[in-house]
């Protein structure tokens, strides 16, 4: 019953504009992987009475059901309140062979930030033992992972206007070693109520179709 | 007498010569004008003329000498006083001393700051020892900017000790409240990491890399986005990444 209304709100986006040339069957295939950052004694960000681990839970759980709604399969590397190392989480999610991931956390401001993953030494650089690593999985890679950060961040530049919105690259472990495309969101951690934090987790979702339909996954 | 006759003789042969060059030239000691030149001029022979024209030589050099020896002064003191007005060298070239008269020497320190990292100078006790030198520079590290910039360092975040392995990696040792205490997302938690490195390279001389650990043990990460995996030179160097505003 929830899944049927969480569609017919979807629908009703869609109609409003709101999810314009998405289409759902394009993003059918394939393990969208999330994961909420943080988690169990790694409180993260703590803003009064909210903390990290727990928000990222929560928009985690969010974008999984919208996912649902729209037959798109979605897993969570942390589905309760645990710690969960680096190196368990990049375990976890190349285990479930993901077409898309995104990791999920907050920023120390009102930002948003969408991450891709960066390497000191280029591509051609690489003899063969490091391309072979954990840890470089990600780079074939690369490219694919800036058209999704450029997606989600258009779409969230749509949907909160005059928020600030950052694209970085960084030598984030997580990321540079899943074998997808993969970005890390920090989402402000001033934004805590359920309805705000429904708008950001639909905005990021909307992102993300947008890439597989242009990808044609 | 042989000298009169000599010059005589060099006189007449003179004359040869010029009458030899130009015959036509008229011979003008035959007229007298060469009488009238020839002798001595009045105050050639006034001794009083001579010693006048020998005081206006002697003065006249003594005003020249006078005069460069004051250009020489002038351009000295102005020199002097060029020097003074110069600005005072900079604080890292001025030698200093501590409370207990001990030299000082000036450290870079790396922070945090609004988009890169900023650094600051500090002055610690100069020390023969290498491992002393870096126990400072990280302690200094550790104290967070001065002034009003928001700095990122956990509260009560200390250096338990420091290690020089063979291989000249350092390995510090830091106190838990660095990993327990950190409240910031991925970028202040790079920031604070390159900033300690970078504290530590610039004044250490060659390392061959940093390691971190807290407690005595090596940890994955203090914030849950970098990872302390490795040695930090892997994992940290390379160019501070830029931000990219959409908005």
């Amino acid at each position: 019953m929830e899944n049927v209304l969480m569609r017919r709100f979807l629908w009703i986006l869609m109609l409003l504009g709101f999810l314009p040339g998405v289409s759902v069957a394009a993003a059918e295939e394939g393990v969208f992987v999330l994961d909420p950052g943080h988690g169990g004694y790694d409180i993260g960000i703590v803003d009064k009475d909210v903390k990290e681990k727990d928000i990222t839970l929560v928009l985690a759980r969010e974008m999984k059901k919208i996912l649902l709604t729209m037959d798109i399969d979605a897993e969570l590397t942390r589905k309760i309140d645990h710690y969960q190392s680096i190196s368990d989480r990049r375990s976890v999610a190349n285990r479930m062979t993901p077409k898309l991931f995104l990791s999920i956390h907050l920023s120390d401001g009102d930002r948003f930030t969408v991450y891709t993953a960066w390497y000191g030494k280029p591509f051609s650089e690489l003899d063969i033992r490091e391309y072979y690593t954990i840890e470089s999985r990600q780079r074939k890679y690369v490219y694919k992972s800036e058209d999704l950060a450029r997606s989600i961040a258009g779409t969230l530049e749509e949907q909160f206007q005059g928020a600030r919105i950052y694209k970085r690259k960084m030598p984030l472990p997580l990321i540079s070693s899943i074998g997808a495309p993969s970005v890390l969101i920090e989402v402000p951690s001033t934004i805590s109520s359920d309805r705000e934090l429904f708008r950001v987790a639909s905005s990021i979702v909307l992102g993300m179709l947008r890439y597989a339909e242009r990808n044609g996954k | 007498m042989q000298n009169e006759t000599e010059n005589k003789d060099r006189a007449g042969n003179s004359r040869q010569d010029t009458q030899a060059q130009n015959p036509e030239a008229p011979d003008r000691e035959e007229n007298g004008e060469s009488l009238k030149q020839s002798a001595p001029r009045p105050w050639e022979r006034s001794p009083i003329k001579q010693r006048i024209n020998n005081s206006l030589f002697w003065i006249t050099l003594a005003s020249v000498a006078g005069t460069l020896v004051l250009c020489i002064l002038v351009t000295a003191l102005y020199q002097k006083g060029k020097h003074v007005e110069q600005p005072p060298r900079s604080a890292s070239s001025i030698p200093m001393t501590g409370k207990d008269g001990g030299e000082l020497v000036p450290v870079s320190i790396f922070y945090p700051s609004v988009d890169g990292l900023a650094s600051e100078e500090r002055f610690i006790p100069a020390s023969a020892s290498r491992k002393r030198t870096l126990e400072v520079v990280v302690e200094e590290y550790l104290k967070g900017p001065s002034g009003d910039i928001p700095s990122y360092m956990p509260e009560g975040t200390r250096l338990l000790d420091v290690y020089l392995g063979k291989d000249d990696i350092l390995y510090l040792d830091i106190s838990h409240e660095f990993r327990s205490g950190f409240q910031g997302d991925a970028y202040s938690e790079f920031l604070l990491l390159r900033g300690l490195y970078e504290s530590v390279m610039t004044n250490a001389g060659d390392l061959s890399g940093m390691k971190i650990l807290i407690e005595g043990k090596e940890v994955e990460t203090i914030g849950g986005h970098i990872s302390l995996k490795g040695s930090m030179d892997s994992v940290i160097t390379g160019i501070i990444p830029e931000a990219n505003e959409r908005k």
